[in-house]
């Protein structure tokens, strides 16, 4: 399994990939050196479970960090992207500044909504209350108005 | 786990949304860590590396092994790990190694998928118990 592989593109592209594109896209941190960040990406989850891949879509951050063109043109022909990190490292949104891309709402979970941060190395260490903000937020970020 | 309670192995995992095969890498990869002993690996921040997080850099250094996760072939999670200067020492895709196929987010995965993307990542921690080097404390 480590043999070398380097596509710029994928080389195999598949037939979702020309389906029509969610309205909103939510980029997640989905780290999981600690609680907040896996609740990124288990909360964008669940907003994607309530509103339906024609209202939002999860995007790849670390795509964009890979610098896969692909990504790129996919997050410009959204409508709105939604950025989301769990802690002060602020690791997608400064991913997104350094790629020179966009976002429209950005939401923070430690900074904004004061969920704490339990680490190193306890992704699962969230309560069901810190999973409802979360939710909330991402669900108002959303839809709200541009 | 090893030194300053950082995991044995260092897992960098995509977690992107946008495929199946993608989220699979972060589920399969949690399911993982849970069934091998405690401090054999852990879930780094992948999104720490290319933002130069002093912390995740830190902890990075000091595990003894880098594994990466990636979903599909654009294999992003490698690529980050090399660009900040790191050396994997296995690498997975779950569609080029696991044979799962790659489909859109909404199109999930069934059981038989988690336990053939669980038993990799096991695989990979598992076959690489750690020797300490020469002369080393411990």
């Amino acid at each position: 399994m480590t043999e070398e592989r380097s596509h710029e593109e994928d080389p195999a592209p598949q037939e979702h990939e020309d389906a029509e594109k969610p309205r909103v896209g939510l980029f997640y941190c989905g780290g999981a050196m600690s609680s907040v960040g896996e609740l990124t990406g288990v909360a964008a989850f669940e907003v994607l479970k309530r509103l339906g891949p024609k209202e939002v879509g999860m995007g790849c951050v670390s795509a964009l960090a890979a610098g896969i063109p692909k990504h790129f043109r996919t997050m410009h022909g959204l409508e709105r992207v939604v950025v989301i990190d769990g802690c002060p490292n602020s690791c997608v949104r400064k991913i997104v500044e350094q790629t020179g891309t966009r976002m429209e709402a950005y939401i923070n979970f430690g900074k904004d909504l004061k969920i704490k941060k339990v680490g190193p190395f306890k992704p699962l260490a969230y309560s069901q209350e810190d999973l409802e903000r979360a939710v909330e937020a991402i669900l108002n970020a959303v839809q709200s108005t541009p | 786990m090893s030194n300053n309670n950082i995991p044995e192995n260092a897992l960098f995992v995509c977690f992107g949304g946008m495929s199946n095969v993608g989220t699979l890498t972060g589920l399969a990869s949690l399911e993982a860590v849970r069934q091998v002993e405690p401090g054999r690996a852990g879930i780094f921040c992948l999104g720490g590396l290319p933002t130069e997080a002093p912390i995740v850099l830190n902890k990075t250094r000091a595990a003894q092994r880098i594994i990466t996760v990636d979903g599909c072939p654009l294999n992003c999670a490698r690529k980050i790990v090399e660009q900040a200067g790191f050396v994997p020492y296995k690498t997975i895709n779950l569609v080029e190694d696991c044979g799962i196929k790659k489909g859109p987010p909404q199109a999930y995965y069934g059981d038989e998928e988690m336990q053939v993307a669980v038993k990799a990542i096991v695989d990979a921690i598992g076959n690489n118990q750690f020797s300490p080097a020469p002369g080393s404390a411990d």
